[in-house]
Formats: C-alpha cells, structure tokens, sequence
C-alpha cells in the first residue's frame, strides 16, 4: 500500500488562509462499530469517541475533511513512524514518504466523527464559581505536521493565560473546565455520518508562484 | 477462579438492582415506609442500593434511575483502571450523589459515560432542554466538584462551575427562572 501523497507537506504550500467555517474536521475514533460511538436514544457521539485515553481534549488532534478523505483516517503510524512524522512542520517541509509496514499500517477497524468548523472555532465559554470567574475561546488552528498537511488542532485561549504556562495545579483544573467545553461542543455539534465535501480553492493552501518575465 | 468470582458478585449485584427494583415499581404509589436492605456479601457491607434510592420517583424514573446506576457500574468495569488506589464504594457513593441530582431534575432522558480524565459526564434531555453535567470522581481537595451547561435548544441558558450541590441549586434554579418547561 502506497501513502497518499496528496496528505503530505510540500514545498509550494503554505499554512491554509482562507475562511474555513463552513468546511469540516474528521477526527478517527477507536472502534468502526456505530452504535459504540453514536448514542441513538441521546442523538449525540459517545464523549468517550471524543479522543483517545492518550490525548487531552484541550488540544485535540483532528484534520480538514476533503483532501484528507475519510478513508485515510484508517492510516495509522506505528511506533516507529510516530517517531519520525508525529511532529508539527512548517507547511513547506520536506518530508520523505512513510513506508507501509514500517512507518505505516492500515487499520481498518476505525470509525469517524465530524464536525463543522464554524461551530467550534470562536466559541466562548464562561464559567462563574463564586466570586471568581474563567473564561475561554476555542481556536481550530491550521497545524501542519510530517504526516499530513491537513492537521488542525482544537486549542484553547483563556484569560488565565496559555495553559501549558500555568501552574500545574492552577494547570489542572482550567483544563478540567476547558475539557468539559470542549466535550459539551463536539457532543452537541458531531455527526458520524460523512458531510458534503467542500473543495478547498489552491490559493488557500499553494504559495503564489512568482512570474519569470 | 478470579473470574468465576467476579461473575457471581456481578450476579449478586445483579439481582439485587433487580429486586430493589421490583421492590420499589411494586411500591411506587404506596407511600409506606420503605425499607432499606443491607448485604453482607462481597464487599458491599452498607445499602449501596436500596429502595430507598426510588422514594417519590415515578415509575418512568425509576427506570432510568436503574439505567444511570447500570451505565455507571459497565462503566466503571471498563475503566476500572482509572480508579486504582481509590475505594469503590467511596466512587460509587459519590457517582449516586450526581445520579440523584440528575433524577431531581426529572429528565425525559439521560446518559452517563465516564470520561478518561475520570469525571462522570451526564448528558441530560428535558423538553426543549439539553444538559451537560461533568462531576468529578479524582479530585483531591475540593470535594464533589461538578460543572454544567444547559442549553435551551441552540441558547445557551447556563455555565457553572462549583460544589455539585450548588451546581444542582444553579441547574434548578436556571429551569425555574426560565420559561421554557
């Protein structure tokens, strides 16, 4: 099996400038089996799909639906892969292409949830405990890594500040409560079900070429 | 042999849940006393699960008031990994504190998982209402820490973080001064 090129960084791109609220994010989940993710009777995915017992929700990994296609999210890196291409790039880096078997395997037994970029991105929470209160905004951030181009991130700002700077135990529960956020706004915005793909117009990703005369 | 043990106390838990439930679905209308049953098996030595627990519930919720505590214990089971170093019955108590908070709130639906970061997260259906209510299960200090969002439709109507007392005050109180019910 040969890996998608098309997911790969490359030297004419560029980090994505273009409005993307209508288009979606794909994110994989550990089970293909529907009725695991999806809750028929609360008409809403499973938070525990959300992401892996890995991961923190506070900065959850996901990548731009359309030229990541909904089959690549059974692309999986094995350790060794993970090694070599888990990291964020520039969008421009030169990156060799993972070797099936080595850096990649196919897992098929992955399932997928969406979500719409304009629902997350920009959404604000705030919370009031007693006299003190927190606030926070959900950025989806273009962040381009070796193995694919179309990563994006789902961060937090907070007026507590950058939470990887906070105390630990000060650390801890604001990511409690921006862990929640972000449970309550993919749970209420997901959809399983594969939306309408939009194209993403070159210009929005391709570095403008310069005119030989 | 392990294994063959744990079935049983499943088994024993089990049957209790369901006699309780009988007990109580037969009991429902008659206000009498009720009375509560302690086990002397396994390693549950209190009433963790008795009628009690249904008192002034209607037939409908006590049926889901059997569904949470259902989720919460397959729950449990399945990240049971979680909460090593912790008591399970200390989890268990504290998981039916929340359980009652959302049964206070008459829901049409409810759902519970358990969140890898070892909070309960509730998702809670009321007519046109849609609650999210997270308690955690780990914390250190502050005791029963909880956090809830409703929403009205796509309105957000409340986000509250504190004791899961005052979160379950905040959540009444949020109801009754709107008028969506």
């Amino acid at each position: 099996m040969e890996y998608p090129l098309r997911l790969l960084p490359q030297s004419s791109y560029k980090l994505i400038d273009c409005d993307l609220r209508e288009y979606f994010l794909i994110r994989h989940t550990a089970t293909s089996n529907l009725s695991e993710i999806w809750d028929e009777e609360l008409e809403q995915i499973r938070v525990e799909h959300i992401c892996s017992p890995r991961e923190h929700i506070s900065d959850l990994s996901t990548s731009l639906h359309g030229v990541f296609e909904r089959d690549d999210i059974y692309l999986e890196l094995t350790a060794k892969g993970k090694g070599k291409y888990a990291s964020y790039c520039a969008p421009n880096e030169s990156v060799g292409v993972p070797m099936f078997g080595v850096d990649f395997v196919r897992n098929e037994d992955r399932g997928a949830w969406y979500v719409q970029i304009g629902y997350l991105d920009g959404q604000a929470v705030a919370y009031q405990k007693g006299d003190s209160s927190f606030k926070a905004v959900c950025h989806v951030v273009h962040t381009p890594m070796l193995w694919n181009f179309w990563h994006f991130s789902l961060r937090w700002a907070t007026d507590h500040g950058n939470l990887e700077e906070l105390p630990v135990k000060e650390q801890k529960k604001i990511a409690q409560k921006v862990g929640f956020s972000g449970r309550v706004l993919i749970a209420r915005t997901a959809i399983v079900v594969a939306p309408r793909v939009y194209v993403l117009a070159q210009k929005c990703y391709k570095q403008a070429q310069e005119t030989v005369l | 042999m392990a294994v063959i043990e744990k079935n049983l106390k499943n088994r024993i838990a089990d049957h209790r849940v369901n006699r309780a439930a009988n007990y109580a679905l037969r009991t429902a209308t008659s206000a009498a006393s009720i009375p509560i049953w302690h086990s002397n098996t396994g390693e549950m030595t209190k009433p963790v699960f008795g009628a009690e627990q249904y008192a002034g519930y209607s037939f409908e919720n006590v049926r889901l008031f059997i569904r949470l505590h259902r989720l919460f214990r397959e729950a449990f089971q399945r990240k049971s990994d979680l909460f090593v170093g912790y008591s399970k019955s200390d989890i268990e108590d504290k998981a039916m504190r929340s359980i009652k908070v959302v049964m206070d709130f008459k829901p049409g639906v409810a759902g519970l998982e358990i969140t890898y970061e070892g909070e309960l997260f509730y998702t809670i259906i009321k007519d046109d209402l849609r609650l999210y209510l997270q308690h955690c299960l780990l914390e250190d200090n502050d005791l029963d820490e909880a956090l809830v969002s409703i929403y009205c439709k796509d309105e957000p109507l409340l986000n509250y973080s504190g004791s899961l007392a005052s979160v379950g005050l905040q959540m009444l109180q949020t109801i009754q001064s709107s008028d969506v019910i």
